[in-house]
């Protein structure tokens, strides 16, 4: 079981749902859901800074299709704090997009640990926490 | 030696009677010793040479003899003495008054008769024939050169039409040798095509009259020359004695005369149009083939300049400028230009010009071919479009591509997953309602992604086909306006129109109310919060026909951050307003469907303007 996981989505409902399905799987002790992106970006530099005493998440969840501040420009932001990341914190895509050319992109992404397609399914779930 | 003495005298005749007789004479009568010396001078010495007889008796006549014909006469001098008689070459004496004079001397040697004892010498001044035959001379050195050494053939003919006399050139045009041509009539020598212009020259110059004719020969090898002769006739006292003529050989200047008629006649008879120009630009001529294609007639054209002629309201002004200047570059240059017809039917030329210089580098001409390439230039047009129309579409794809794999599908995961969870869920909890909640409100918003959908691509759809209708822009803008009062007045807004009454246009009624709709929704959305919003409608005429403005003092946005996005569908911009993202996306469609341009210029917390161009197409 994970201590913290973050799910970034502009999507209430969608949000809603991953709780759900991670509650239902004892996923994670502390699940958090960030409906604006910026907040969540925020949250994870501060602690990746250091200039937070909040942990990292183990887990995110990051939504691709968002407005303002799309998931893309979330993993841009981070890029230059990859090294601190590295090992602590694993970002897999959570999207409801069937575009093969994001699959394309993310694969290309270093950040990127996985690319899952919405509605989350208990199998991926289960594989994730073997993972933990 | 004695002196003569003329012992005796005739019974008849008195001493006094011979003596008048020998000096009255023409001639001047003188005797001479063996060596040349004057025994008796006649008294007509004086007349003849200016010596009185007593100056010369005595003398050597010899040392009186001109340097240069002394050898002659000296030669006859000792000739006569083993002769009785002689004539003595003519030479020249010299007189008493120092010039020379020509005489022409008989000797007879008398050594023997007792009474003379000397030669018996009678001459005569023929000085004046002399200088006549000298002349003569002199003048036929000059013909023969004029005659053997002239560049070209000249040539003599005798009355029956024979040659007689020609120089060494006729050889060489011809081929045949001296021999062969002498005494041959000209005529042998003529192409049987040009007998009978050569016999109507001849005839001319029998009757007196110089002639100067282009005549085709036949050399020996068979070869054919062409020829420009001149023939006179020559006359010797009043007599006509034969004819002399020159003969220039112009096969050269006849084959490039031959190559320019050929020139002209492709010229005429090509499909393009030819046009010959002066160094000022102005038609001097024109073909058959540029009549044809512009349908003017040729003395309609001449002393005009083509462009002003053909050019008209749709040619490129830039083009026409190119070319204009191409002209005064005076080089080579090539252009595809739209001109028009008589009729005024448009007709696009590729047109190729030539300057054309003389030997001192002065422009003469301006040589353009023009070929209609207005088929070419339609096909080009079509390309043009079908490209444009596949970008488009293709860009329509994306968008529809974006809006299935975003749009379309997010609610249907959403639905998908919440369907899931409400099998696992236990009806009685609090959660399962939720849920159940939530999944009518998933499908509701794949309801509306639906909707939108079918909208756009019914707008898409009709913007091709719908009917144009009048519509006044002012009438529109107030209805727009109108409903929105309410709004305005809760807000305090201040509303400004500047419409001419009478802009009106053929558009579509509903799209422009649902741009301005759109426009003036957004303005109140994004309204400033810390002052009273500002909204401005105008339009004004451009040369292309109305823009149409609506600017607000509101919020406004960073043009960089959004201008690639502004106007896609889904895309939103205000955090905290409520927006599907598709208004400022169907304003754009709509604005292409009536083939207009929107523009927008916004700046943070300054307030947004949109321009919509409406294309003089719809006017």
């Amino acid at each position: 079981m994970y201590n913290k996981v973050f799910i970034v989505d502009d999507d209430e409902v969608s949000i809603f749902l991953t709780e759900a399905i991670l509650e239902a799987e004892s996923f994670a002790t502390e699940c958090k859901g960030f409906l604006d992106a910026k907040t969540a970006l925020q949250n994870l530099l501060d602690s990746a800074k250091g200039s937070s005493e909040d942990a990292l998440p183990e887990v995110i969840f990051l939504d691709l299709n968002m407005p303002f501040l799309s998931g893309w420009d979330f993993l841009e932001a981070l890029s230059p704090y990859e090294q601190a990341l590295k090992g602590r914190c694993r970002i897999y895509l959570l999207t409801s997009s069937v575009d093969e050319q994001e699959r394309t992109r993310a694969a290309g992404t270093s950040l990127v640990a996985g690319f899952l397609q919405k509605p989350l399914e208990d199998e991926w779930i289960m594989q994730l926490k073997e993972s933990c | 030696m004695q002196p003569p003495v003329l012992k005796e005298i005739g019974q008849s005749h008195s001493r006094e009677f011979y003596r008048a007789v020998v000096g009255n004479s023409i001639d001047l009568i003188a005797v001479l010793d063996e060596e040349g010396t004057y025994t008796f001078v006649g008294d007509s010495v004086t007349a003849v040479l200016g010596y009185v007889p007593e100056e010369l008796v005595g003398v050597n006549a010899l040392s009186l003899v001109h340097p240069a014909d002394l050898p002659g006469v000296q030669l006859a001098l000792a000739g006569l003495l083993a002769m009785r008689q002689t004539t003595i070459p003519h030479f020249r004496f010299k007189a008493k008054d120092g010039e020379w004079r020509w005489l022409e001397c008989t000797g007879r040697n008398m050594l023997h008769n007792e009474h003379v004892r000397g030669i018996l010498t009678s001459a005569r001044d023929v000085t004046a024939a002399t200088q006549l035959a000298y002349d003569n001379d002199y003048h036929q050195a000059y013909y023969e050169s004029l005659f053997f050494e002239h560049p070209d053939t000249v040539f003599t003919l005798n009355q029956k039409g024979e040659f007689q006399q020609f120089n060494k050139h006729l050889q060489t045009l011809t081929g045949y040798s001296e021999s062969q041509l002498l005494g041959t009539p000209y005529t042998s020598l003529l192409h049987p095509d040009y007998l009978d212009v050569g016999a109507e020259a001849m005839q001319k110059v029998w009757s007196g009259e110089a002639h100067t004719i282009e005549v085709a020969i036949l050399t020996q090898e068979g070869t054919v020359k062409y020829v420009s002769v001149s023939v006179m006739p020559v006359y010797f006292r009043d007599e006509l004695q034969g004819a002399q003529g020159i003969a220039k050989d112009i096969t050269e200047q006849k084959s490039i005369q031959r190559e320019n008629e050929k020139l002209s006649l492709v010229a005429s008879k090509t499909v393009n149009g030819v046009v010959i120009m002066n160094p000022a630009g102005k038609i001097e001529w024109v073909n058959d083939g540029f009549c044809r294609l512009t349908g003017y007639d040729r003395h309609e054209v001449v002393g005009h300049i083509p462009s002003e002629l053909l050019q008209g309201s749709g040619t490129d002004p830039k083009t026409s400028k190119r070319i204009r200047s191409k002209y005064e570059s005076r080089k080579p240059f090539s252009e595809e230009v739209l001109n028009y017809r008589k009729t005024g039917e448009k007709i696009w030329f590729y047109i190729d010009v030539t300057p054309i210089f003389d030997q001192e580098g002065n422009l003469q001409n301006y040589i353009a071919i023009e070929t209609d390439i207005t088929e070419k230039k339609e096909a080009e047009e079509k390309l043009v479009k079908m490209a444009d129309d596949l970008y488009k579409h293709n860009l329509d794809l994306q968008q529809f591509t974006y809006i299935i794999s975003h749009n379309l599908r997010a609610p249907v995961a959403n639905a998908l997953g919440l369907a899931q969870l409400i099998n696992k869920l236990p009806k009685e909890t609090a959660n399962y309602d939720a849920v159940v909640q939530k999944l009518q409100g998933s499908i509701e918003q794949l309801d509306i992604v639906v909707k939108d959908i079918n909208q756009i691509l019914s707008l898409r759809e009709s913007g091709r086909v719908a009917s144009r209708e009048k519509v006044h822009l002012k009438q529109v803008c107030q209805e727009v306006l109108q409903q929105f009062n309410h709004e305005f007045e809760l807000s305090g807004a201040q509303v400004s129109v500047a419409i001419d009454p009478s802009f009106s246009l053929l558009s579509i009624r509903a799209y422009l109310y649902s741009i301005l709709y759109n426009l003036v929704s957004n303005s109140l959305k994004y309204r400033s919060d810390t002052r009273p919003l500002k909204l401005e409608v105008r339009a004004e005429r451009d040369k292309r026909g109305f823009v149409l403005t609506v600017s607000d003092n509101g919020s406004g946005m960073d043009m960089h951050l959004v201008q690639h996005q502004l106007f896609q569908l889904y895309k939103r911009f205000h955090p905290n307003t409520y927006g599907k993202g598709t208004g400022l996306f169907l304003v754009k469609t709509q604005v292409q469907a009536l083939s207009g341009k929107i523009e927008v210029e916004s700046a943070p917390d300054q307030g947004t303007t949109f321009k919509i161009y409406l294309g003089a197409k719809n006017v």
